[in-house]
């Protein structure tokens, strides 16, 4: 089962946090409580696993990072780069087709 | 400072082959975004042994982190996927690279003493102290400076001795064959470097001795740093 949730999860990180950094930039607690509200947390992702995710989307050139000092605290705020919005474009349109594939069959066969 | 509630999953990390810089900014972020959680779940009502025990339970396992994290081989070390190229191979080389760099240094400040400062330098007291200082750094320190590096390096990537060791018994060896001097200039005589590679049978001492100081103090080191962080493991485990 382990497996089964693992493989449909795969590529939802990536696909969140580039989608709610599209709008604006934000840290790493605040983008985990971002996807808590936005999924109404119904993927309950542990929040630790965003920073691996965060840094590999850093290093692939799809975020920008950048060090803010904010109530004596320093945040690492995370932005979208033009590759990341380019590359939410295409996950958002495949993501479409599947969950559109995934209804259809789930809607059980329409004979013509 | 350094918090004890993550040292377990840094030496996961580390262990694992996760960059020491990936490592730590990944620390520092789960460090912070922790204290986030707490403070929120303390200021909701929760006593504050609740509010960390929760706190924790909202970051994830471990287990997740680790395979979240070794999932992206961009936040790998390359050095640590190839231990025999970057510490047994490569620091003999960027020692070589460091002594000729010093090297051009030199002669850049005796040209420029030549050319711009003109006569008597030869004969300048603190040209003749600043030849024996440089002397003692391109001989005694730089070689060891090269191998404490290289095992620095390996410590903070978890890496076993044994390449390490091979790199360091290599920058030892080279350095202590290495050999400097310099004559410097007057109003009519220009400096003179002399620098080479080589070994006389009849002094074989004075090389062994830099040889065993370059190693000895590498591993020394290398000694520090594990015990070092054997304790700090200890303090979190216990903490």
């Amino acid at each position: 089962m382990g497996d089964a949730k693992a493989l449909l999860m795969s590529g939802v990180p990536e696909l969140l946090i580039l989608r709610l950094l599209a709008e604006r930039e934000m840290y790493g607690y605040e983008l985990a409580r971002a996807v808590r509200a936005v999924t109404r947390e119904a993927i309950s992702l542990g929040e630790g696993v965003l920073y691996p995710a965060l840094h590999s989307l850093e290093l692939s050139g799809l975020l920008r990072a950048r060090r803010r000092q904010v109530g004596g605290r320093t945040r690492v705020y995370y932005n979208v780069t033009a590759k990341g919005r380019r590359r939410l474009e295409y996950l958002t349109s495949h993501w479409r087709r599947i969950a559109t594939a995934v209804e259809a069959a789930l809607a059980g066969p329409q004979h013509a | 400072m350094r918090r004890p509630q993550f040292s377990a999953l840094r030496e996961r990390l580390l262990r694992a082959g996760v960059a020491p810089r990936a490592v730590r900014r990944t620390i520092a972020e789960l460090e912070d975004h922790f204290d986030d959680v707490r403070r929120e779940l303390e200021a909701g009502g929760l006593d504050p042994k609740d509010a960390r025990s929760q706190a924790y339970a909202r970051m994830g396992s471990e287990e997740a982190i680790v395979a979240s994290t070794l999932a992206r081989p961009e936040l790998m070390s390359w050095a640590r996927r190839w231990p025999a190229v970057a510490f047994a191979l490569l620091p003999a080389p960027a020692f070589a690279a460091s002594f000729v760099g010093s090297i051009a240094v030199i002669a850049c400040l005796g040209h420029l003493a030549h050319s711009w400062l003109g006569v008597g330098l030869g004969r300048s007291p603190g040209l003749q102290l600043f030849s024996r200082c440089f002397a003692l750094w391109i001989l005694w320190a730089l070689p060891t400076a090269a191998a404490a590096v290289c095992t620095y390096a390996a410590w903070r990537r978890r890496i076993s001795l044994l390449w390490p060791a091979v790199g360091i018994v290599l920058v030892g060896v080279l350095g202590s064959l290495t050999n400097f001097g310099v004559q410097w200039g007057t109003a009519t005589s220009r400096t003179a470097i002399s620098a080479g590679i080589g070994i006389s049978t009849g002094h074989l001492l004075p090389p062994l001795v830099r040889a065993a100081s370059t190693v000895g103090l590498a591993l020394l080191i290398y000694a520090g740093c594990w015990l070092a962080s054997r304790r700090a493991e200890e303090a979190g485990s216990e903490g």
